[in-house]
C-alpha cells in the first residue's frame, strides 16, 4: 500500500504524508492534540529522512501513551528533521486500529521538488 | 517495464543476464502465472537481486512470486560467504514469519458440534490484531533477552511445550549467533508486548482437517491421517522483528555507500558478509528468528490449553503434537555444491521456504528417510499443503521451495472487491468459520486477493522442487 502527498513546501508535503500514515494506520478515529512529544531523525537524504521520520510516526502509533493526529515540522536541515508530534493516550472506547503497519519501506521512496511545490511517495508494509 | 524472459520448460523461465544483472534470473512459474508476472514489478525486482555482489547462481523466484520491498516475495538468492552480501531486504520485515503445523487424535467430525466454542475459546485465548497480548504474561528486558538467544527453548524452559517440541522445529528453535547487544532498545520495547501474539495482517491460526492424502508414506511417518484435525500457526517475530529490519536497514543504506555498492532499489540496500554491518545484522536477525521461534512456542501451548479446556481432554488424548515449524523469512549460513564444489553461502529466503531432500543431517532423525516437512498455507476459503523437501530442489535451488500462495490482488483492491460481501458470511457457509479482531483484515486476506495454492504446489511437484504429501481444508480461521 503507498501514500502520495503533494504540498506547497517539504515540510508541508512531510506533514500531509504524516496525515496519510496516520489515516492508514487508526482510519477516521477522532484523535485530539493534547499530548505532544519531540521528534529528531537524521538521515544521510532527503528521502531517507522522509521514510525515518515517517518509521518515527509508526513506533509511536504502537505506543500507548501518544495516538499520533498529526506532526508539525520545524526544520529540516543539515540532514536533520525536528518536528513535534502531537495526539493524545490510546483510548480504546474512542480510538480503533484498522491495521499494523510493519514499517515504512524505503522502495520507491521519493521526496521531489515538483513545479508549484514538492511531491512525496512511500509504500508501506502491512 | 516489461521483462524479457525466456521459456525453459512447462514450469522454468529464464531471464537472461543483461545491464547490471551479475547472473541469470530463474522463475519457477506456469504459462499463465508468467503472464499476469508481466504485468508487475516482480520479475524486475528478480533481476535488481542479481545484480548484487557475490551471488552465486541465478537470481531465483518461487512459484508464489509477487512484488515485494526489495526483493519479491517468492525470492531465493546465495551469496559467496567472501564475495557476497547480506541484505535485510532479502529477508523482510518480519523476520522468521513461518508456519508450524500440528496434529492430532481428533476426527474432524467429532469435533464439529464444538467447532464454534473452540474457536471462539481460541480467539479469546491467542492474543490476535494489533495491540492485543496475553493480561497474564509480563516479560521483563531480561527475560526478553534470554528469549532473543534460546527462542523456542526458553518458551519450553518455561512451561510453554515439551523438549521433544524441539527436536521438530527448523533448526531446533534457534538460530546460533544471536547477539542481544546487536539490537536497538527501541526493538526490545516493541518486542516486550509483543511475544506470544498472532498479530494481524495475513497471520492466522486455523483449525484443519486432512482432506487428502497424497503419500501414504510419508503421511504416516508425519502422523497425518485422512479425516483427522490439524492445527496450523501463521506468524513470525512482530514488532521486534520489524524493528531489527528497520534500524538495519539505515545501517546497510550507509554500509552501501561506504563499499561502494550499486543499488537498483534502496531497499535491497546490504553489506559484505565479511563486514561487521553484516556481521551485526546476522546477530541481531539470529535474535528476531528466535523471538518468533519462541512467539509459535507460545501460541502452541495456549492452543493445546484451549482444545483441552473445550473438549474436557487431555494432552494423552489429544496428542497435539508439532509436525514441523518452518521459517519463510530468513537468511541462513549453509553449505551448497555449486559446479561440483562444496561452497559456504549466505543462502536468502524472502517468502520461500527451506525444503532439505531426505537423508540431510539437519532433518530431524524421524523425518529422515522423507525429507524435510514444508508447510505451504493456501488462503483461508480453500486448502494448505503438506510437501517434503526433494533433492531436486537440493540441486537447483539450493533446497528451497514456495511458502505460500502469493497474492494476486493488493490489500486495496481486495478491499474494493470486498464490498457488498458478507464474506465472513460467506465463508462459513462454505464450512470454515472465521474470528477475526476487524472486518478490514478479512476483506484484504479475502480468498481471492490469493493465488489458487493447487496451482503453486503443482509448479512445486512438477519442478521437482517439492513432494505434495497432503491437503488439509480450513474448519475455522482466526485472524488478527
Amino acid at each position: 500500500m503507498g501514500i502520495e502527498a503533494r504540498a506547497a513546501s517539504r515540510e508541508a508535503v512531510v506533514e500531509e504524508m504524516v496525515q496519510g500514515l496516520v489515516a492508514l494506520i487508526f482510519g477516521r478515529s477522532p484523535v485530539t492534540r493534547r499530548v505532544t512529544a519531540k521528534i529528531l531523525v537524521q538521515a544521510e537524504d532527503p528521502v531517507e529522512l522522509l521514510v525515518s521520520c515517517l518509521n518515527e510516526v509508526v513506533y509511536w502509533s504502537e505506543k500507548d501513551d501518544l495516538v499520533p493526529a498529526a506532526l508539525h515540522v520545524e526544520s529540516i536541515r543539515n540532514g536533520e528533521l525536528l518536528a513535534t508530534i502531537a495526539g493524545e493516550p490510546f483510548d480504546p472506547e474512542r480510538h480503533s486500529i484498522e491495521r499494523q503497519v510493519k514499517s515504512v519501506t524505503y522502495h520507491q521512496a521519493c521526496l521531489d521538488k515538483i513545479p508549484g511545490g514538492w511531491y512525496a511517495r512511500v509504500y508501506v508494509d502491512l | 517495464m516489461t521483462v524479457k524472459v525466456q521459456q525453459i520448460d512447462h514450469c522454468r523461465w529464464r531471464i537472461p543476464r543483461e545491464g547490471a544483472m551479475r547472473t541469470e534470473g530463474l522463475i519457477f512459474a506456469s504459462a499463465k502465472m508468467m503472464q499476469d508476472l508481466q504485468r508487475e514489478q516482480a520479475l524486475q525486482q528478480v533481476c535488481n537481486v542479481a545484480t548484487l555482489p557475490g551471488i552465486v547462481g541465478p537470481s531465483m523466484a518461487m512459484p508464489d512470486i509477487h512484488w515485494g520491498y526489495g526483493f519479491p516475495i517468492g525470492g531465493v538468492a546465495a551469496f559467496d560467504a567472501d564475495e557476497g552480501v547480506v541484505s535485510p531486504g532479502g529477508v523482510g520485515y518480519d523476520i522468521n514469519c513461518g508456519v508450524r503445523l500440528l496434529r492430532s487424535n481428533l476426527e474432524a467430525e467429532a469435533i464439529r458440534p464444538q467447532l464454534g466454542r473452540l474457536a471462539d475459546a481460541l480467539f479469546r485465548n491467542i492474543p490476535s490484531g494489533v495491540g492485543s497480548c496475553r493480561r497474564d504474561f509480563k516479560l521483563s528486558v531480561a527475560e526478553e533477552t534470554r528469549v532473543l538467544v534460546k527462542g523456542a527453548a526458553w518458551a519450553v524452559q518455561q512451561g510453554f511445550g515439551d523438549a521433544a517440541d524441539l527436536e521438530r522445529i527448523e533448526g531446533q528453535g534457534a538460530i546460533a549467533g544471536a547477539d542481544p547487544e546487536m539490537v536497538s532498545e527501541r526493538a526490545i520495547e516493541r518486542g516486550r508486548a509483543q511475544l506470544g501474539t498472532l498479530g494481524s495482517g495475513n497471520h492466522f491460526l486455523e483449525i484443519q482437517q486432512v482432506e487428502a492424502i497424497y503419500d501414504a508414506d510419508a503421511a504416516a511417518v508425519l502422523g497425518l491421517h485422512p479425516g483427522h484435525v490439524t492445527v496450523s500457526i501463521h506468524t513470525g517475530s512482530r514488532g521486534f522483528g520489524y524493528q531489527v529490519c528497520d534500524d538495519y536497514l539505515k545501517v546497510m543504506l550507509k554500509a552501501a555507500r561506504k563499499y561502494g555498492i550499486t543499488l537498483p532499489d534502496r531497499q535491497l540496500c546490504c553489506a559484505p558478509l565479511q563486514s561487521d554491518e553484516a556481521r551485526n545484522y546476522l546477530a541481531a536477525m539470529a535474535c528476531a528468528a528466535n523471538f518468533a521461534f519462541a512467539n509459535r512456542q507460545m501460541i502452541t501451548a495456549w492452543v493445546r490449553e484451549t482444545f483441552e479446556q473445550v473438549l474436557g481432554k487431555g494432552p494423552a488424548d489429544l496428542r497435539l503434537g508439532i509436525i514441523y515449524d518452518v521459517c519463510h523469512n530468513i537468511a541462513k549460513w549453509e553449505n551448497h555444491v555449486v559446479n561440483g564444489q562444496q561452497r559456504r553461502l549466505c543462502v536468502h529466503r524472502k517468502g520461500a521456504t527451506r525444503a532439505f531432500p531426505p537423508g540431510h543431517a539437519e532433518i530431524p532423525a524421524a523425518y529422515r528417510q522423507i525429507g524435510q516437512p514444508v508447510l505451504i498455507p493456501g488462503d483461508m476459503g480453500r486448502y494448505s499443503y503438506v510437501l517434503t523437501g526433494t533433492a531436486g530442489a537440493y540441486a537447483e535451488t539450493f533446497g528451497s521451495t514456495c511458502h505460500g500462495a502469493g497474492r494476486v490482488m493488493s490489500r486495496h483492491a481486495a478491499k474494493k472487491a470486498a464490498r457488498g460481501h458478507d464474506l465472513i458470511g460467506e465463508l462459513g457457509a462454505h464450512g470454515t468459520l472465521v474470528r477475526a479482531a476487524g472486518r478490514a483484515t478479512v476483506a484484504e486476506e479475502m480468498p481471492e486477493a490469493y493465488k489458487d495454492v493447487a496451482d503453486v504446489v503443482e509448479v512445486v511437484q512438477q519442478a521437482g522442487i517439492g513432494h505434495v504429501v497432503a491437503r488439509l481444508t480450513p474448519m475455522a480461521v482466526i485472524k488478527g
